[in-house]
């Protein structure tokens, strides 16, 4: 297990010590050099802020969340059941796959206009919006699990049964676990930008209207206000998948410490 | 012994062909060998030479292009069931335990069952006490391949297959696992193929080794090994032993796998 040596201690007190300094730093500067608020407020004030704006602020962060949670929950229904198809159909393989990389190349911000044309200014455009930007880090991170499965393996799961249920759930799907978790940790920062892109747009609710309100109306500490909650979202719900990913897989945390400490044990 | 449970099994011309987007692989030629319930036979020949191929066919894991094989005097069409395999990478599931790994055949295949007396006697045997609930990670090469072994073993299995079984380990732990796997394999003997490009692993502890040549391959001779078991750690049979070594390395000398006329592979 870990053990708090001075090294440890050092690790997490030094970001922290880096980032108070960097707060300071602006916080001296803006006042010093009397920079207008409106081009960059110091942190006291975005504090202030956060403060005055807290309910608002709030209730939209609610009402972007619940778009990220329904677009996400959309990626993950498509992208993994997607990716078993691919890994088990070769068809599927060689004319979905290449389509799909080709449309990855479309830059998919550029679609959020049509998608107000095609669905108005409800839900369905911004859940759409987050679905296609994080859809695709998944798949693709799923795939590439699936199929990086040892054959050999395959193998002795074919002499034991012919089920291939079983050897699904007990082989091919914990093998790639890994990489859907790393697709699921890529995805989730796409579906927040994906949700912000989507409020952007067409939007009177969520932290991306909110976050053109505060630019139209020149509120910059607010503004910033509103990117301190998106990038807290961004990480809580990070921390989310990896807590998620500890219970799921708690060999691979294991797997990951072992790494970091130099080998296994030797007899 | 369990000879009754033991099953035979029967090359007759086989022969394999691969053929893959890069042109057709000529593996093996043509092989006859008949191999009784019970017996250990190692097979040796050079790499590439189609021994895993050979295996592979045998368990009905991939089609024979020629030939037939039986088991059990049923020619082999699918998978053939309650076969052991081990292969050179060990193969444990890193999600599960030592324990759960070795359940695996069990929960996989779901008609047998296994008294924990059995698992505990096997764990036992290989010196993993104390280790049943630790991650395969968590061990060294050679006992994740001790792990292994009793789980090819842990269904009693009628044939075992083994691919090349020691050869990650170092050499040290080699010569342990070999007297494990020579321990396990004497206390429950079934039908074995043994597959190494060990000259000295070959002779061991088989009952008949069989020489190949490269690829495409064919049989070259089939040695019978007269030797009394336990033959790991016993003395006294060294010269015996170094007869049937020499007897195998002039083979591949002969046909030019080793030797001065080798120097340009
Ligand atoms: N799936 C495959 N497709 C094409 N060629 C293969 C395949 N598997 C094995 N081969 C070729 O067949 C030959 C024999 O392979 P193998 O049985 O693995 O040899 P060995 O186990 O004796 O080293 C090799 O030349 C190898 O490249
Ligand atoms: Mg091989």
């Amino acid at each position: 297990m870990k053990k708090l040596t001075k090294r440890n201690i050092l690790y997490v007190v030094l970001p922290i010590a880096v980032v108070v300094a960097l707060i300071i730093l602006w916080e001296v500067l803006v006042n010093a050099l009397d920079v207008p608020r409106y081009i960059l407020p110091a942190p006291n004030a975005i504090w202030a802020a956060l403060l005055k704006y807290s309910d608002w602020l709030y209730s939209n962060m609610l009402y972007t969340l619940q778009q990220i949670m329904v677009g996400y929950a959309i990626t993950i229904a498509v992208s993994i059941p997607l990716a078993v198809a691919v890994t088990y159909f070769s068809i599927l393989d060689r004319t979905l796959y290449p389509i799909m990389v080709v449309l990855q190349l479309i830059p998919k911000v550029a679609i959020a206009p049509l998608f107000i044309v095609w669905f108005g200014f409800g839900n369905l455009p911004k859940v759409l919006m987050v679905f296609l930007l994080s859809f695709f880090p998944l798949v693709v991170n799923s795939i590439l699990g699936f199929k990086s499965i040892n054959h050999r393996l395959l193998y002795m799961a074919r002499s034991i049964t012919d089920s291939e249920f079983r050897t699904f759930w007990m082989i091919r799907l914990p093998w790639a676990l890994p990489s859907i978790f790393a697709g699921l940790r890529i995805s989730i920062a796409f579906a927040v930008v994906g949700a912000v892109v989507g409020e952007f747009v067409g939007s009177d609710r969520g932290l991306g209207y909110l976050l053109l309100r505060a630019n139209g109306l020149m509120l910059t500490d607010l503004l910033f206000a509103c990117l301190i909650v998106l990038s807290l979202l961004g990480i809580g719900l990070y921390l989310m998948i990896t807590l998620l990913e500890r219970i799921v897989m708690p060999w691979n945390v294991f797997k990951k410490e072992l790494t970091k400490s130099g080998g296994a044990a030797t007899m | 012994m369990a000879a009754e449970k033991c099953v035979s099994v029967e090359f007759r011309e086989v022969g394999k062909t691969y053929e893959s987007i890069s042109g057709k692989v000529e593996a093996v030629d043509e092989v006859s060998l008949s191999v009784q319930g019970g017996e250990f036979v190692s097979i040796i020949g050079p790499s590439g030479c189609g021994k895993s191929t050979l295996l592979l066919m045998a368990a009905g894991l991939i089609k024979a292009s020629r030939g037939k094989i039986f088991v059990d005097g049923n020619p082999v069409e699918k998978p053939v069931r309650n076969v052991g395999f081990v292969f050179q990478d060990h193969l444990l599931l890193e999600w599960r335990t030592v324990k759960k790994n070795l359940l695996l055949p069990v929960e996989m295949g779901k008609n047998r069952k296994i008294s924990d007396e059995r698992i505990d006697k096997l764990i036992q045997m290989v010196g993993l006490s104390g280790f049943e609930n630790r991650y395969p990670m968590e061990l060294s090469g050679g006992m994740q391949q001790r792990v292994a072994l009793c789980r090819a073993l842990i269904t009693d299995p009628n044939l075992l297959l083994m691919d090349e079984p020691l050869g990650a380990l170092d050499a040290l732990t080699r010569q342990q696992v070999r007297y494990e796997l020579e321990k396990l394999w004497l206390e429950r003997t079934c039908t074995t193929l043994f597959v190494t490009h060990d000259i000295e692993e070959s002779i061991l502890l088989a009952d008949r080794v069989v020489v190949m040549s490269e690829r495409p391959s064919k049989v070259m001779e089939v040695v019978n090994i007269d030797l009394p078991r336990p033959r790991v750690f016993s003395k006294g049979i060294e010269t015996e032993f170094d007869k049937y070594k020499i007897h195998i390395r002039n083979i591949f000398e002969r046909i030019g796998v080793l030797g001065s006329k080798a120097h340009a592979r």
